[in-house]
């Protein structure tokens, strides 16, 4: 019996997980899209030095930004299956592109709060404050983790 | 002071380099973020208390590594990269290094 109310409740969870979860996703790729159309008039570029830098001196700054997003209970029930059979888990790494293109943004509106209309040299990097790495034992809270940062200038 | 992740200064040039300088920091988030991060994981969205704890991560590594430069007598640190190195669930560590140089601007043609 106790065993059928845990499965039970697990099932609940899962189900608030995949329709909580969808609803989420949905709004914030639709405000993303809306507020990369809004930054796209900056150039971004990977390129390590600013290629058409304004001569006028507009000191160029470090510009950061940052995004943690959490997975749903479904999409990790739906990983841990994956993990039985191997493939891609295109959950996560829609999951992971979120993170990214949130941490992105939020560089490129910084920047855009400076008063530069461009960024280069842009990386990104990834942490684990979940602590899945160090603690393998603690596997309950799959989120995906981004840092971007490049230098803004002002074009010329 | 100026910071940026190129090696050079657009719009200055170079005048010393002082030498490599670095600022890290370890931070931990409360007990309550970690409630509200196990909510969050089962419907899925941003965990804002994880984020805002990046974002003070990486202010008190640049601080940190800005005051190194300050002392060596810089007025830029060019260059500049993050690395981070999880220690336990729930805490980074953000590290931020650089190299410290003195830059003057370029004289208008």
């Amino acid at each position: 019996m106790d065993q059928l109310v845990a499965l039970a409740v697990t099932a609940v969870v899962i189900l608030v997980g995949l329709f909580a979860g969808k609803a989420t996703e949905k709004r914030h790729l639709a405000s993303l899209s809306q507020r990369e159309a809004e930054n796209a008039c900056l150039r971004v570029t990977t390129l390590r030095q600013p290629l058409d830098v304004s001569q006028a001196p507009h000191t160029p700054v470090l510009v950061c930004g940052e995004a943690v997003i959490a997975s749903d209970a479904f999409k990790s029930w739906a990983t841990g299956l994956r993990n039985l059979f191997g493939g891609e888990a295109k959950n996560f790494g829609r999951l992971y592109s979120r993170a990214r293109r949130e941490a992105t943004l939020r560089m490129l509106e910084d920047a855009r709060r400076q008063g530069f209309d461009a960024v280069c040299n842009v990386r990104h990097m990834s942490t684990d404050i979940g602590g899945n790495a160090v603690r393998p034992q603690n596997k309950g809270m799959p989120m995906a983790t981004c840092v971007a940062f490049g230098t803004a200038y002002k074009r010329g | 002071m100026i910071v940026v992740n190129t090696e050079t200064v657009a719009g200055y040039d170079l005048l010393e380099v002082k030498g490599m300088v670095q600022g890290n920091t370890v931070r931990a988030k409360h007990m309550g973020r970690d409630i509200a991060a196990s909510f969050k994981n089962m419907v899925g969205g941003e965990l804002k208390g994880y984020t805002e704890l990046l974002t003070e991560s990486r202010r008190e590594a640049l601080t940190r590594m800005l005051q190194q430069a300050q002392e060596l007598g810089a007025n830029a640190v060019v260059n500049v990269r993050f690395t981070t190195s999880a220690i336990t669930a729930g805490a980074a560590e953000m590290m931020a290094y650089g190299t410290a140089v003195v830059v003057t601007p370029k004289l208008q043609p």
